[in-house]
């Protein structure tokens, strides 16, 4: 095993212990959902949800950067050594300030001025040292996505001082990262991975479906005005291609990923963006659902890297993505995004078309949260042992050195 | 479309275009800094956990606003239950202009949500929508007088609507149950002295939440008036 793939596994190693938790602070907000919650007050709905919330988003990141330093060298320069360090560091106080309650609260955008600095920091680091790598038309896709998230995270740097002003920034900031962003850099993964989709054509139309998604909100409360006879169609051929051109009979987590990012970014991204029916499901549970499933969908596109093709960064086990892990991460995410979407149904027409009052309908929604529960018990329990074997197979990794440093 | 969301960026970050005043931007700093959004949302956007807030001052008042962040745990029993914040009676107020601000700041407030999101109960069911000429047929003049303070004072914590909870107990059929309520009471008189010192009139299975000052604030012509709207909630449809 050459350094370069040492590197990429301890970037692996850290993506799947961040989903670890992940998973952990996941059950625990869930069960906030429940009619009885002992640490409704000793541990607030804001402490644990913001934790969940930053570790899927540094876990993607961590993902991103192993598969990226992956494919994109063949050795280890020393510049990625000591980023790699400094993002260590990173997530290590992450972390901990997470588990302090030392995040802010605003919801998808957490992280305190100081670290969402060094988030950015780190972040503009990576693209560097990962721009400097083979050239191709995936690394030309994820800097494009990379672009899109610094941009997200350095306008979340300043935040507007009133709320429809910081609503209109947030939107643009959140859904900038989530519908383009990482999308964006899951489409180049899959391009590394199987070298025969259509890449630039895909990124465009990516692209445009996810700035539309992106702004879609905003067109739901009536602050822009955009109309619907012609971002719906683009929506529907634009996905309907991406799936065509994506899918295969023969790649399993990929193809859980595009079902996912037809769901999140094809039928509801079509839902919120018809204003008359988005205007009803904006800050529903069909809003978190949308960003769950775009986020797992690259979360995937990232275990299928680990699981399809880059068994050799492994010494000798592959048992890590084999097929009970990936029936129980896959199974699991579907039953607990179907619970989610049918409890944002059911939340739409009794709370926004019938006016029953929020907590009534929360009520009335406990049975679902039952499900969405059980989703994430099963995908923990996948994730877990994913990462129990994977990890496993790094006792016998040798030293790591750089290139320089041997 | 990369261009029009950089625009509308650069227009909200400018603060171009919507402006607030002093209070509203400190309100906002404070829903900032108590991470409220992670729980509530505003505009629809943030933790969906726990109500939207964008139009809670036109639904509940200021009186409700301020004595629920006091003491939140007293309201919705057996639901789900805000953290109580060390929160003063100035930072209150500021949070108080920020939602009046929201409740009425173009080009949100008169497009979204299209029907009012209600914290508790249900406003939308079993209702039966009248026009404004076939209230004003079926009111008296005070009455009509008493519906105005009612939507004022009252409306958001007492419903008009069969079995649905706000904060106090319905006020459907108010009319014939009140006169039952306290021996050698008229319905009139238990409403005006249940308004006038409500700790001594609480309704079994109800907590002493109502305003106590309605003496200082209601002249008695307003009284008289409520009295005279409630008076009209006889069990038919509300």
């Amino acid at each position: 095993m050459n350094e370069k793939r040492i590197l990429a596994w301890q970037l692996y190693a850290q993506t799947l212990l961040l989903l670890v938790l992940y998973s952990a602070a996941s059950l625990m907000t869930a069960i906030k959902f429940m009619p009885s919650d002992p640490l409704s007050i000793a541990l607030p709905y804001m402490e644990i949800s913001s934790l969940s919330h930053v570790l899927i988003e540094l876990a993607i990141l961590t993902g991103l950067f192993a598969t990226s330093v992956y494919f994109l060298f063949t050795e280890v320069k020393k510049i990625m050594l000591w980023v790699y360090r400094a993002w260590t560091a990173f997530l290590v106080i992450t972390v901990i300030a997470g588990l302090s309650d030392m995040f802010t609260g605003r919801h998808l955008l957490e992280l305190p001025l100081l670290l969402d600095a060094a988030l950015f920091t780190l972040v503009v680091a990576w693209s560097y040292v990962l721009f400097t790598g083979k050239d191709n038309a995936g690394k030309l896709v994820l800097m494009t996505g990379m672009g899109f998230v610094i941009t997200g995270i350095l306008v979340s740097l300043f935040p507007a001082n009133n709320p429809l002003n910081d609503r209109i920034l947030r939107v643009i900031t959140v859904n900038m990262r989530f519908f383009v962003g990482y999308p964006l850099t899951g489409l180049a993964i899959l391009y590394w991975l199987y070298n025969d989709i259509p890449i630039n054509a895909g990124a465009g139309i990516l692209a445009a479906v996810g700035s539309i998604v992106s702004i879609a909100p905003l067109n739901a409360i009536g602050v822009i005005n955009l109309p619907a006879v012609i971002l719906v169609p683009l929506i529907f051929i634009g996905m309907f291609y991406v799936v065509r051109a994506l899918t295969s009979s023969t790649r399993a987590w990929q193809n859980v990923g595009i079902l996912l990012m037809a769901l999140g970014m094809g039928v509801l991204g079509t839902l919120f963006v018809i204003p008359s029916v988005g205007s009803y499901a904006v800050g529903t549970r069909l809003a978190d659902l949308q960003i769950t499933l775009v986020t797992w969908s690259v979360m995937l596109f990232i275990l299928s890297s680990l699981s399809d093709s880059l068994v050799n960064t492994q010494i000798e086990t592959t048992t890590y993505g084999n097929s009970l892990t990936f029936w129980l991460v896959s199974g699991g995410i579907v039953a607990g995004t179907q619970a989610l979407l049918l409890a944002g149904v059911v939340q739409l027409l009794l709370e926004r078309v019938l006016g029953v009052g929020y907590l009534d309908t929360q009520t009335v929604l406990v049975p679902l949260y039952v499900l969405w529960i059980v989703g994430i018990l099963i995908w923990s329990v996948g994730i877990a042992k994913y990462a129990y074997h994977f990890l496993g197979s790094g006792m016998h990794l040798p030293k790591y050195r750089t290139a320089e440093e041997s | 479309m990369t261009a029009a969301v950089v625009l509308i960026m650069t227009v909200a970050l400018a603060g171009g275009g919507i402006e607030a005043d002093e209070n509203v931007e400190a309100g906002f700093a404070l829903w900032r800094d108590y991470g409220c959004e992670s729980c509530h949302t505003l505009y629809g956007q943030g933790g969906n956990y726990a109500p939207d807030l964008t139009h809670i001052y036109t639904l509940r008042g200021e009186a409700y606003i301020s004595d629920f962040m006091v003491s939140p745990a007293a309201y919705h029993p057996d639901q789900r239950e805000m953290p109580r914040f060390t929160i003063n009676q100035d930072e209150i107020d500021q949070l108080i202009a920020m939602f009046a601000w929201t409740a009425s700041t173009e080009p949100v407030a008169d497009v979204w949500p299209p029907n009012p999101i209600q914290v508790a109960g249900s406003a939308g069911l079993n209702i039966t929508v009248l026009s404004e000429d076939e209230e004003q047929e079926t009111l008296s003049p005070l009455a009509a007088q008493g519906q105005d303070i009612y939507s004022q004072r009252c409306a958001s914590c007492h419903s008009i609507v069969d079995g649905v909870v706000l904060v106090g107990p319905s006020f459907h059929d108010i009319a014939n149950h009140a006169g039952q309520r306290v021996e050698g009471q008229d319905a009139e008189t238990y409403l005006r002295n249940a308004i006038l010192y409500p700790s001594d009139y609480i309704v079994p299975g109800f907590q002493d939440l109502m305003q106590k000052n309605f003496a200082e604030v209601l002249s008695s012509d307003d009284i008289n008036a409520i009295i005279a709207y409630l008076l009209t909630f006889d069990g038919g449809d509300a």
